[in-house]
């Protein structure tokens, strides 16, 4: 495609700022997007491009990118935007993905992707609104909360429209597992991409945008729009998500198939968290949807899931916010904390802190392990008993975390930092992939773990990973989610669907992978066809797809020297059979994992390394990215 | 009033906002909408508006912001 084949949706800008020099610029996102089309995939082509693979994370050179899709601020589930950076735990490719409403503002802003460099010498803010971009002084805002941050923006900009992403006191105190927050609830979360935004010494980000993003073809447009619309509709689970949210739908029956599949139960000890603890977290009289007051949608979404809870009693009364997901529920079993007020406190803390909730979860599991063994005592922890099921203890963890007050400070390091300096074996179940923690589950639903484990992004179950029985995967689709043979191919199907999702902007939950499940790829061509005008094809997307994730892969190939071995599940889920549960005995069974690794790899053009091959880069149109690879001698020839 | 929001029903996603300014002005920009909508992060209310740029979809065979309200919050009666 040729930039000037795009005849509507871009706002039109990528805006550059240099928070060292404060030089502020921007130049034509055409160009990228006729080979790119948007979102995530611009923004990996601008990290290999810009950023040489000795910069570490916390150098001034280090790039944090801000993508909207190329659909984002236009269709249904458009509201998401990629961050990108370098990653704090891997040193490879970091990435993570955030709905709400602010990328459809920066897009209307004008800005379609918002590049940062440099390092600003005491806190700033950038405040965007149209053509006006200032860096601001921040000092006010320091040391505040998520929350406080927003309202104080608000305030000082006298608009209570204007869109926050920012950081907490976890992301200035550089937190490793630090997120940036977005409408005071949804979550940059993964990578540490909080981290990096603290180590630019950059709060927020403040956007407001009243201009306009043109469509192509109106009538192409309209039809699209009312096939997505119908589909989403004739979903089965649209309805049931819009009024409870997705968590409030499926775990409120304690006997739900996805219980016995998707929960770790403390720290990895087994993978079946029992019926009366699931009831007492989420029943609906007294769990946590008894305390959920509304169901709230991300910008031009018509499967609106999240929650705003309020506590009315107990010691927690008063607490109220958006936020309760099924990675809480991962968080909570992870810990054994059935106690839903706690559990709602803790995920909101988290967010109001600007802390990762995998993150947060999964270093506190661990914790609590080393608490059950004897490596940590009340006197490390300043009276916390780190026991599992103690909810409360969990709250005044996050916040040690956040701030690095006394054990926090050993958390705030990642898993295999804090691990080597504890020592006595802690390593074995410091559970982690490419060295971000992880909540995930590996023993039980092969594909899922699959995903997890060769996600190019340092684990997360977003590149790939699925359950089977319907709920994820190509729609109709049924499989045993823990047999090993026909995996990698549904899991590389849903990992090239989640590339043109972050691409297009369009949140999984309306598209391919879960929740409403109700638009395909076929829907986002006719969508992008609408809007800007093109003529791709699903099956152009498809390959557009294997190119945004060779970039990934490219990346991690010159910035890391990440291979197999960084692809397995971490150690304990290979060596510890499920304890009990209908799963009981399950692991991943080294040789067959291999196997199953092996055939990922065939299917995706690597090598048994994993290491890209010069055929695959070549049939992709990447001569380019096999040549430096080739010159790094990392390329499989 | 000729448009009625259901509170309880409406998630504060703004489809209503883009599809109206698509049908005034053939492009998304939820500035140039008749309706407004506003989301309160802190307490998770959803406020609205409709100003007098409102012409109820005419010459459209029905108004967009009920057409594609995902949740069944609006109604216009023209
Ligand atoms: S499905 Fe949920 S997370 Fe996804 S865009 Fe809609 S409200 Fe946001
Ligand atoms: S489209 Fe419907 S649910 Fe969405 S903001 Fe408008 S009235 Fe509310
Ligand atoms: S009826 Fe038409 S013009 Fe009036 S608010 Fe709805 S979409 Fe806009």
């Amino acid at each position: 495609m040729r930039a000037d084949d795009i005849k509507g949706g871009l706002a039109g800008r990528i805006l550059r700022v240099d928070l060292s020099t404060g030089e502020i610029r921007s130049d034509a996102t055409a160009p990228y997007a006729s080979q790119w089309i948007g979102g995530r995939a611009i923004n990996s082509r601008i990290l290999l491009d810009e950023m040489r693979p000795e910069t570490r994370w916390s150098d001034p050179e280090n790039l944090l990118i801000f993508g909207a899709g190329a659909l984002t601020g236009i269709a249904p589930g458009g509201s998401r935007t990629s961050v990108d950076t370098k990653n704090v735990f891997s040193g490879g490719k970091g990435s993570a993905n955030v709905g709400g409403h602010f990328g459809p503002e920066l897009r209307y802003a004008g800005y379609d992707h918002l590049v940062v460099s440099g390092r600003a010498d005491a806190p700033v803010y950038l405040w965007i609104s149209n053509d006006r971009v200032e860096i601001r002084d921040a000092r006010f805002l320091w040391g505040k909360t998520t929350y406080e941050t927003e309202a104080l923006l608000h305030d000082a900009l006298g608009d209570d429209m204007v869109r926050v992403a920012c950081i907490g006191p976890a992301g200035e105190r550089q937190v490793l597992g630090s997120l940036i927050l977005v409408d005071r609830a949804k979550a940059a979360g993964g990578s540490g991409v909080g981290c990096v935004m603290g180590s630019k010494n950059l709060k927020a980000v403040a956007v407001r945008g009243t201009g306009r993003l043109g469509i192509a073809r109106p009538d192409a447009f309209t039809d699209a729009m009312a096939t997505a619309m119908r589909k989403v509709k004739e979903s089965p689970t649209t309805v049931p998500m819009q009024e409870k949210t997705l968590s409030g739908v499926a775990y409120v029956d304690p006997h739900n198939p996805s219980w016995d599949l998707l929960f770790v139960a403390r720290n990895g000890q087994d993978d079946y968290w029992e019926i009366e603890k699931r009831k007492q977290l989420m029943n609906p009289a007294t769990g946590a949807p008894r305390f959920r007051r509304k169901v709230l949608a991300c910008f031009n979404c018509p499967a609106g899931c999240m929650p705003f809870s309020e506590i009315d009693e107990g010691a927690y009364k008063g607490v109220s916010g958006e936020g309760f997901w099924v990675n809480t529920i991962m968080s909570a079993t992870m810990l054994d904390i059935a106690d839903p007020e706690a559990m709602i406190t803790a995920w909101l803390l988290m967010n109001e802190l600007g802390l990762d909730g995998d993150f947060a979860a999964g270093m506190s599991a661990w914790a609590y392990e080393c608490f059950e063994k004897g490596l940590l005592t009340e006197k490390d922890t300043d009276g916390l008993a780190l026991r599992w099921g103690n909810g409360d203890a969990l709250v005044g963890l996050v916040r040690k975390i956040a701030y690095r007050e006394g054990v926090g400070d050993l958390l705030a390091r990642g898993p295999v930092e804090a691990a080597r300096q504890l020592g006595g074996g802690s390593d074995y179940f410091a559970i982690n992939v490419k060295g971000q923690p992880s909540i995930e589950p590996f023993r039980i639903p092969k594909g899922w773990g699959l995903g997890v484990a060769t996600s190019p992004v340092a684990g997360r179950h977003l590149r790939g990973s699925l359950l089977g029985s319907g709920r994820f995967g190509p729609r109709g689709s049924v499989f045993e989610p823990q047999t090993y043979e026909d995996k990698p191919g549904y899991v590389f199907w849903q990992a090239l669907t989640k590339e043109i999702e972050d691409i297009t902007g369009i949140c999984i939950y309306v598209g391919t992978w879960s929740g409403a499940h109700a638009l395909e790829v076929s829907d986002y061509a006719a969508l992008l066809n609408g809007v800007m005008g093109t003529d791709v094809s699903e099956a152009e997307l498809m390959r557009l797809g294997k190119r945004s994730r060779a970039l990934e892969k490219t990346f991690n190939g010159l910035h890391t020297d990440m291979g197999r071995e960084d692809d397995l599940p971490p150690r304990r889920y290979r060596e510890e059979p499920v304890k009990s549960g209908p799963y009981k005995g399950e692991r991943c069974e080294p040789e067959k994992w291999g196997r199953m690794l092996d055939a990922f790899y065939e299917i995706q053009g690597l090598d048994s390394e994993g290491r890209l091959r010069r055929a695959t880069l070549d049939a992709l149109d990447m001569a380019d990215e096999a040549e430096k690879l080739a010159e790094a001698g990392k390329l499989a020839e | 009033m000729k448009i009625k929001r259901n509170a309880e029903r409406c998630h504060g996603c703004r489809s209503c906002e883009i599809m109206c300014s698509f049908h005034h002005h053939g492009c998304i920009s939820p500035a140039a909408s008749s309706i407004s909508i506003k989301r309160e992060n802190a307490t998770g209310r959803v406020f609205w508006s409709v100003d007098a740029t409102c012409d109820l979809c005419k010459g459209e065979k029905e108004p967009w912001c009920e057409r594609f309200c995902a949740y069944g919050a609006l109604k216009v009666a023209r």
